[in-house]
């Protein structure tokens, strides 16, 4: 059976769905009998509840405004020609 | 000025339905200014709460948003399409909020104390509606935000990028080691150990 710390190292890929059958069934019997480990998997998922009810912040108008103004203005830059030195060819012809 | 911006954004008039990201990055690369604009208008909020997340500091967001949209702008000729546009876009972002982060070390410290509160965010407009108004939850729920917010703050700036993109932006472990350009290996233990901080920080609100 899997132990206490071996839960804890793949709690995060259990929660995620990312392991596979055997090994969830596995985990599940262990945290039924292992009130240390429930109550841990229900903190990470709790902890998680948190991150999804966190509201996304819209920006405002203004903000959008200033984005647009600046892209505007990198829009309106002249293209810079990058004037690079000729090579001087070490090779001389020999005559 | 904004004439001129008006003139900007009305330069190629696109169609009613809604196009397709690879169709607009096609249009913004032949110069469609407007195809440009849409695609800053579909992500500058979800750039923004990245840069929030990573920055704690609203008027740094906003700078980086402006960093990030410009480097956009500048390079998206030379986006091959390999991943998806926002994928891209948030390697974007989380590289100028990286380097803002690393610069501001230097003058002070990046984590914020538990005490100081983050900047308050009642004056910003929200997506999810609040369905309960009662003043007592809504006040828990700011003490909350802010307490989650402060939390991720704390976090180290490698493992504070892999749990915003994750945990709060929704994209998969595939999209993040794309967009950071790690394993996913490493995204998956980072995203762990984040949470793992988060969820000792975070300790006095999950235990309720």
């Amino acid at each position: 059976m899997i132990s206490c710390y071996q839960l804890s190292q793949i709690i995060s890929e259990f929660i995620d769905g990312e392991l596979s059958e055997d090994v969830c069934v596995e985990i599940r019997q262990h945290i039924a009998f292992c009130p240390d480990c429930r109550r841990e998997h229900e903190q990470f998922l709790k902890l998680l509840t948190f991150f999804h009810c966190n509201c996304m912040i819209q920006i405002t108008e203004t903000t959008h405004l200033e984005l647009m103004q600046v892209i505007f203005e990198e829009f309106e830059k002249p293209l810079k020609i990058e004037h690079k030195p000729r090579k001087i060819s070490k090779k001389r012809k020999t005559s | 000025m904004l004439n001129k911006m008006r003139s900007f954004q009305k330069s190629t008039i696109l169609p009613a339905l809604p196009l397709a990201d690879s169709e607009l990055v096609k249009r913004a690369q032949r110069g469609n200014t407007a195809a440009f604009e849409e695609l800053v208008k579909r992500y500058e909020h979800k750039v923004y709460n990245i840069a929030y997340r990573m920055l704690s500091n609203e008027e740094e967001a906003k700078d980086a948003l402006q960093d990030t949209f410009i480097r956009a702008f500048r390079f998206i000729k030379k986006f091959k399409g390999d991943s998806s546009f926002y994928t891209w876009l948030y390697r974007i972002t989380t590289n100028v909020c990286l380097t803002r982060l690393k610069r501001r070390k230097g003058k002070e410290s990046v984590t914020l104390s538990l005490d100081e509160p983050v900047k308050d965010e009642e004056d910003m407009i929200r997506e999810l509606p609040d369905v309960t108004h009662t003043p007592e939850i809504l006040f828990e729920r700011k003490q909350t935000q802010q307490a989650i917010q402060t939390a991720i703050s704390e976090l180290p700036s490698e493992y504070r990028s892999v749990v915003v993109l994750r945990d709060l932006q929704g994209l998969s472990n595939k999209e993040v080691s794309k967009a950071l350009q790690l394993s996913i290996a490493a995204v998956k233990s980072r995203l762990h150990r984040g949470r793992v901080f988060l969820r000792k920080k975070l300790s006095k609100y999950i235990e309720q």
